[in-house]
């Protein structure tokens, strides 16, 4: 199970996430024991017609009041880390263009640096520094992927004829799996990619090496 | 106004502020359109609805009344058979696969729809007696 | 059975004249809405064995990793007529089909307003389904695009008819849904019987005619986008193409107005069948009538105000706007549930099968709504997003939750349908295999989701622990698959060796308990006097007639 250590943005998901799995396990155990109270108690055991009540004012009034104050809740939660995780920062050391195509990745890192293009039998690689923000500019140049890298937690769609932008901080050294994550076509599921997470100063030399390469 | 009027007038008001809130929030173009259209369409509804109960009053909201009360009214003429509706249904499939293979089909299709809407409407003429 | 059967009391209808046997003639020209009904409901139970069929290959092609059993082409054909069928083909028209049978009895009314035009709903529904489905004969395969058929892909990524065909077929249902939503918001309107105010008129008919609002406004746009998909594919049209000026973003825009509302269509109706089941089970009104009937009303705009949470990895809308609208909607579903269990509260519960699946309705619906919640969450979407975490989610709510609510309202209102009994040894069986086999065929897919398998992939690689709960899933599948065959073998049992069920084998609340079994051309002799939402209740308890609660 992921858990929200591999990138900075990763924490703050991974802190939405337990903050609304804690909450629906609540209500959902505080209504499941409802139901089955319910059906275990109120079984039918004699032909007497039960109370024909149809309302109570004040349970009616507290549950629309109080699933409105979690959802409230869970929404200033949810915004917060949002702001955070959709935050760009304001001159990014590194900025990779990604573009999905039918069916791999191109990934150019600006300023000169290396392009690297996969196919569905190479993978590409994604070398990414640790601790430094990089801005991945994402698109597409046929129809809809999806890149996601599930360590991190994250996805953005890859849409012809539109650049979308985030920034990712990674924390944790390692290579990481990474998927397409929108069908498109016929070698969806082959469309895959690794990402590589080294220290800044392995980063700065790969950069140097310039490689344009199909790995 | 009627329960029904009601309820178009609270859909369009909800598009319509909704619609409001979504632009000034967003600036995009489709979403807006498509809550500002469904607003008007709504509200074309609800004019509709409140003008014609305005002219009758249906049994039906009478709290008071009985079905036995209104035994002998007529409710309406219910057809009980037609072959019209699944030969107009053949027609447009005909028709639109037309859209496809060509335009022949199309036209064989278009022949179908019409003989079946005009069938449907000779159904609809009262009987003329002799 | 007859222990609970007040009705047998005066005021009980006599047998049912004996009903002419329809040939295929009388089949095709009906316009009666009971009929037509039965058309619906035995046609969607065709395309729900169809599609069942394609998942359970599915299942088998995803049960062990790297072992695709079918090829590529394939396998997406399968997953999205899976999807287009039970969304389009199953689900809905269910809903519109027994609405179809139910509605006029329980307003008291005839036959629907326009019965020409039902029987019109009927064949274009029936014609557009076989249209989508013949993409299988075509040379190029069916559509293969994914049931939203995102373009560019659906539209310059396409090649082959079958896409045009799903387009066609898919413009025919809409156009049979909007004609039945017509057709239910006028029956209900103006057909009503004497004294049956709106405010009386059971929950269910509340749940379609608001449903029938939703689809006047959700539906058109469909139509619309589909003609547009059709435009850029067959006239030249560039909308979705960026490289001529289009937005592939806007594709999603027009989609996913609909798309959204269209999953409330897929729900209310069923959330009436479970308002009607759960009351008459625990032998009391419904708790909170109004608070119900304006909830339903609630989730009909907010629907129409959360379509873009569908597109939170876009980076393209305004999160914040469409995840609050979408927590909002939280809220009148939770209404629901204190309804629900706020009638069955010091009630006197019994459990024949109709009851075992609305509480498994109930159960299974819950996991569905809090997973939605936290789909509504931005940060959380950017993770689980088209992965199986969302597959999950939408079962629970669309399998867990309505199929389980129609195979209830299936053993409710069938003996009225059909005169016959279904057999409840068998509906326990049923009950129990579905039940095990849905959880046991979903739940897994939470946890595939959050480790990051991804939707629409006709195999995966042996990653730690994504073998063992696909095989898990495929297992589930299969024994709700069994589930269903014993559904289908009792229908075919019960109708084979009849036991009649009579006017009231329920003790039902509801007019359509007060005639006979099925009921007769244009359905009443005689109608009660109605006071309440619960005429026959009424009728056979005048202390508590008129909505009182007590004598």
């Amino acid at each position: 199970m992921p858990d929200g250590a591999a990138t900075v943005q990763a924490a703050d998901i991974h802190h939405v996430w337990v903050v609304f799995l804690l909450t629906a396990m609540g209500v959902a155990v505080t209504v499941y024991v409802l139901i089955f109270w319910s059906i275990i108690k109120y079984r039918r055991r004699d032909d007497r017609l039960p109370p024909q009540f149809r309302h109570h004012t004040l349970a009616e009034a507290a549950f629309t009041a109080l699933p409105l104050l979690i959802v409230a809740v869970l929404f200033a939660v949810s915004y917060r880390a949002e702001v955070r995780v959709d935050r760009l920062a304001s001159d990014p050391p590194v900025r990779i263009r990604v573009t999905g195509f039918q069916w791999s990745w191109r990934f150019e890192y600006a300023g000169g640096g290396p392009t690297v293009t996969g196919t569905p039998d190479h993978p590409p690689v994604l070398m990414l520094p640790v601790g430094r923000p990089v801005r991945i500019d994402i698109t597409s140049t046929d129809v809809d992927h999806t890149f996601f890298v599930p360590a991190f937690l994250f996805k953005r769609m890859a849409i012809p004829g539109f650049v979308s932008s985030f920034d990712l901080v990674v924390r944790r050294p390692g290579d990481y799996r990474g998927e397409c994550a929108e069908f498109c076509g016929l070698d969806h599921a082959a469309m895959n990619f690794t990402v590589s997470a080294v220290p800044p100063q392995a980063f700065d030399e790969w950069l140097r090496r310039g490689r344009t390469a199909v790995r | 106004m009627s329960t029904t009027a009601n309820v178009f007038l609270g859909a369009a008001a909800f598009a319509l502020i909704i619609g409001a809130i979504y632009w000034f929030l967003s600036y995009e173009a489709a979403g807006t359109m498509m809550l500002l259209t469904m607003a008007v369409g709504l509200l074309i509804a609800t004019g509709y609805v409140a003008a014609a109960r305005r002219r009758t009053r249906l049994p039906a909201d009478v709290a008071g009344l009985s079905p036995a009360d209104e035994g002998s009214e007529s409710v309406g003429v219910f057809a009980s058979q037609s072959a019209w509706p699944a030969l107009l249904a053949l027609g447009c499939a005909v028709g639109l696969t037309g859209l496809i293979y060509g335009w022949w089909l199309a036209l064989l299709g278009a022949l179908g729809i019409t003989a079946a809407l005009v069938g449907l409407m000779r159904e609809d003429r009262p009987a003329r007696s002799r | 059975m007859n222990a609970a059967n007040g009705a047998s009391a005066a005021g009980a209808p006599a047998l049912p004249p004996p009903a002419p046997r329809l040939g295929l003639l009388g089949w095709l020209t009906t316009t009666n809405h009971k009929q037509i009904g039965i058309l619906y409901m035995a046609t969607t139970l065709g395309f729900f064995a169809l599609s069942g069929l394609m998942a359970l290959v599915i299942r088998a092609d995803l049960a062990v990793p790297n072992h695709p059993l079918v090829g590529r082409q394939e396998y997406a054909e399968l997953f999205t007529l899976h999807g287009t069928a039970m969304i389009f083909l199953v689900i809905a028209p269910f809903g519109l089909g027994m609405a179809n049978y139910i509605l006029p009895l329980q307003v008291g009314a005839p036959d629907m307003a326009y019965p020409r035009l039902n029987a019109l709903s009927y064949w274009l529904f029936l014609l557009g389904g076989l249209v989508v489905m013949s993409g299988l004969l075509t040379r190029d395969g069916a559509a293969a695009a994914g049931w939203f058929a995102y373009a560019p892909l659906s539209t310059t990524g396409s090649p082959g008819t079958g896409m045009d065909l799903w387009c066609v077929g898919l413009l025919m249902t809409s156009a049979s849904s909007i004609m039945t939503a017509i057709n239910l918001i006028a029956t209900t309107v103006l057909y009503r019987a004497p004294g049956m105010t709106m405010w009386r008129i059971p929950v269910f008919c509340w749940d379609m005619v608001v449903t029938s609002l939703i689809i006047l406004m959700a539906f058109p746009p469909l139509a619309a986008t589909l003609s547009l998909i059709l435009i850029d594919r067959r006239l030249g049209g560039h909308v979705f193409d960026p490289t001529h000026g289009g937005s592939a973003v806007v594709y999603q825009h027009l989609f996913w107005f609909f798309g959204h509302p269209e999953v409330y269509v897929m729900v209310l109706p069923f959330f009436g069948m479970i308002t009607e089941i759960i009351p008459v089970f625990s032998r009391k009104p419904v708790f909170g009538y109004t608070g119900f009937v304006l909830s339903t009303l609630a989730i009909a705009g907010l629907s129409m105000s959360v379509w873009a949470h569908h597109m939170f990895v876009t980076g393209a809308v305004d999160d914040p706007f469409f995840s609050a609208m979408s927590l909002l909607i939280a809220v009148p579903t939770g209404i629901k549930y204190v309804n629900w269990i706020g009638t069955m509260w010091r009630g006197a519960i019994v459990f024949p099968t109709a009851m075992l699946f609305a509480v498994g309705f109930l159960l299974n619906f819950l996991l569905g709504g809090v997973t939605g919640v936290m789909l509504a969450a931005p940060p959380i979407d950017f993770w689980t997003n088209n992965t199986y975490f969302v597959v999950a989610h939408m079962h629970y709510v669309l399998g867990g939750g309505s199929m389980f609510a129609a195979v209830a309202a299936v053993y409710y209102w069938f003996p009225k349908i059909t005169g016959v009994m279904l057999r409840e040894t068998w509906g326990r069986l049923q009950f129990w295999l579905m039940f095990v086999g849905f959880n046991a065929t979903f739940w897994p897919m939470h946890l595939l989701g959050l480790w990051g398998m991804q939707r629409r992939i006709v195999t995966y690689p042996p990653l730690p622990g994504w073998q063992a709960l696909n095989l898990v899933a495929t297992a589930g599948a299969a024994l709700l698959g069994v589930g269903v065959i014993v559904f289908l073998a009792n229908i075919w049992v019960s109708l084979r060796r009849p036991v009649p069920a009579g006017a009231d084998p329920w003790g039902g609340f509801t007019l359509e308990w007060t005639t006979t079994s099925p009921p007769p051309e244009f359905n009443y002799e005689a109608i009660p006097p109605i006071r309440s939402e619960r005429p026959a209740f009424d009728m056979r308890h005048p202390e508590f007639a008129g909505g009182a609660d007590g004598p």
